[in-house]
Order: C-alpha cells, then sequence, then structure tokens
C-alpha cells in the first residue's frame, strides 16, 4: 500500500484515548503533509507510484506516528481518562438537576398559574404547554441524555462499561418520578403532587404507575442497545 | 542544589519549534523545511512526528493554531504565543548552561589528554 491508512491510524488514536479533536486533526495534517511530498517528489520527475512511495517512507508509517501521539498523554481527552467521572457521575447529576431545574419552574409556574386561574376551567391551548412539561421531563430526558452519552462514547472508542451504568442508573432514577395534575376546574382549584419511588411487587401488574416505569426503563434501555448498535461515528468519513 | 537537566534533554524538539515559530507563524510540512534547513540539515525529523509535539505544545498554550484552505487543501499554521515565549526564554538558558557545561568538560579532557 503506498498511502497511509488514515482511518486506521485515526481509529487507533481514538481507541487509545486521544481526543477526537487531536486524532481529527493529527490526520488532516498528515494528509495534507503527504500531498505536499508527493507534490514535490513529481516535481522531481518521479512516476505517481515512486512519488507515493518516497512520500510515504519521509512521512513515517502508522505504528511511529501512532507512538509518538501516544506518548503525549496530555492529548488523551477526559472521558478516556475519567470514564466512571465522565460517563456515570456527570450525566446522573445534571439528569437529576435538570429535573429539578423543571420541578422548580414548573412549580413556580403553577403558583402564579393557580393563583389567577382558580375556579376557572382551562382552554385546551393553555393545556399543552403543561402536558408537553410533563412528556419532556417524564419520558424524554432520560432517552436524550442517554443518547448524548452514546454518541459522546462511541465517537471516542470508549469502553462500554460505564457509559452502560451511567445509563442504566439514569433509567431508574428518571422512570422513578410521576405526578399527578388535577387540572382546575370550575368547582375546585386543582392539584400538583409528585412520587418518588418503586415498588418492584406484582401489583405492579395491576396497570398502576409502576407498570409504567417498568415500561419506560425496557423501551429505553432497549433503544439505548440498539442506538449503541447502530451509531457509527466513522460512518461518513472518508479514508 | 544544582538543576537537574532531565526535562530539558527530552525537550529539544520544542525549543527548535518554539524558536522558529516565534519569528513566523508556519505549517508542519513548512515547519519541517525551516528545520532542516535553519540546522543545515543535521536535524532531521521524522516528518509524520511533529504533529503530536505541536498538538502537545498548544495543549500547554505554548503554541496557537489556525486552519487556513490554501490551494483546496487545509493547513494548520501555528505560531508561538506570550507563554511560549516566556518558556522558550528558559529553555534557551537551559540550553546555554548546559552547552557551557559541555564545552568545559571537553576543553578539560583535551588539555588532559
Amino acid at each position: 500500500m503506498s498511502q497511509l491508512n488514515w482511518q486506521e491510524l485515526r481509529v487507533g488514536m481514538l481507541k487509545n484515548g486521544i481526543a477526537p479533536k487531536y486524532a481529527r486533526r493529527t490526520v488532516l495534517e498528515l494528509k495534507s503533509h503527504f500531498a505536499e511530498l508527493k507534490s514535490r517528489a513529481i516535481d522531481e520527475g518521479l512516476s505517481e507510484i515512486a512519488a507515493q512511495q518516497r512520500a510515504r517512507s519521509e512521512i513515517g508509517d502508522e505504528a511511529t506516528i501512532l507512538k509518538e501521539v501516544l506518548s503525549k498523554p496530555e492529548l488523551r481527552s477526559i472521558p478516556s481518562r475519567f470514564p466512571r467521572l465522565f460517563f456515570a457521575l456527570i450525566p446522573t447529576l445534571s439528569l437529576l438537576l435538570t429535573f429539578f431545574l423543571a420541578l422548580f419552574l414548573f412549580l413556580a409556574a403553577y403558583e402564579s398559574w393557580s393563583a389567577t386561574e382558580a375556579g376557572s376551567e382551562l382552554a385546551a391551548w393553555q393545556k399543552l404547554p403543561v402536558q408537553a412539561w410533563f412528556l419532556a421531563t417524564c419520558y424524554l430526558l432520560v432517552p436524550c441524555y442517554a443518547l448524548i452519552t452514546i454518541a459522546i462514547a462511541k465517537a471516542r472508542f470508549i469502553n462500554p462499561f460505564w457509559p452502560a451504568m451511567g445509563i442504566v442508573i439514569m433509567v431508574f432514577l428518571g422512570s422513578s418520578w410521576a405526578y399527578t395534575l388535577d387540572w382546575p376546574t370550575a368547582e375546585s382549584t386543582g392539584a400538583f403532587s409528585m412520587n418518588w419511588g418503586y415498588s418492584f411487587f406484582p401489583r405492579a401488574l395491576r396497570g398502576d404507575h409502576d407498570l409504567q416505569n417498568y415500561l419506560q426503563i425496557l423501551i429505553t434501555l432497549a433503544a439505548s442497545v440498539a442506538f449503541w448498535r447502530m451509531y457509527d461515528p466513522l460512518r461518513d468519513q472518508p479514508n | 542544589m544544582a538543576k537537574t537537566n532531565a526535562t530539558f534533554m527530552s525537550g529539544i524538539p520544542e525549543l527548535v519549534v518554539l524558536r522558529l515559530l516565534s519569528r513566523s507563524q508556519m505549517y508542519g510540512y513548512e515547519l519541517i523545511r525551516a528545520i532542516r534547513l535553519a540546522s543545515g540539515e543535521s536535524i532531521v525529523l521524522a516528518e509524520g512526528v511533529v504533529y503530536p509535539t505541536l498538538h502537545g505544545l498548544e495543549h500547554r498554550g505554548l503554541l496557537k493554531a489556525k486552519e487556513k484552505l490554501v490551494k483546496g487543501r487545509v493547513r494548520v499554521y501555528y505560531q508561538t504565543t506570550a507563554k511560549g515565549k516566556k518558556r522558550l526564554v528558559a529553555l534557551e538558558n537551559d540550553w546555554h548552561r548546559i552547552n557551557n557545561g559541555v564545552e568545559a568538560i571537553l576543553r578539560r579532557l583535551i588539555c588532559h589528554s
């Protein structure tokens, strides 16, 4: 082979924890450097193949370049240095933070809304943002965090153990909260309540909130596994 | 206590790169040519391995990088930063100190022989 295998070099760097920014840049610069060496050799009268071979010998082989890159620990990405922190702890804390922030905003809005709207029926368009908020915090927040975690881990060729742990923790946490909202009517001012926790007993099969929890866990985990298997961060990268 | 030179001995590429890039910005290929030319072909680096050194220096804030598209090719130009210039002064001082020390040893050996 008279050209370097850029893809192999890039994957080699990523698998060894080099930050994607530097892996991308190294390949970009080496490609440009290779082209310059080849042009110079052609200008000196060498054939296309001979020029490529000379450029390759001058630039060095994949193993030498990879060894030099790996000798610079500062080029390693933070996720590859601290996978436990980055893929388990930070997503879990971020999820909780986002959840409490959303809850705080909802409660603040609910306070003012119940004060002004008490005793009157809400129109459908007034209920829409509240329903969207419920949908987002109960069903979309965790899948979004899981997909982001997977995308970051796959782009860095991280061992799936810690991302998987992080996702499992988030999925269990995220499906453990549930809200009940009684809309205000002409007779009542409405009520908002929140539950947190699990009941791992057959009462789940009665179709109450616990069954919903289990379905949510199963669907999110299955979707995460499917996304992990299908997502290829190098699919659109030319060699 | 006398200063040890362990880090300096592995810092020769750093010194050379910081010195050349403190004068003008260059991209990798240009830099390799400049090193060869300035050293009278006595320093010949394996061309592909200069990039990890450049990236390491950039990561430490000693160089700044800028991508440019020239004749259809992406080139990344590097230049020594203010922090890099301070580091360069320290490396040059170390270099002169070691150089003087080695020269003194060699002179003494020549006198003895």
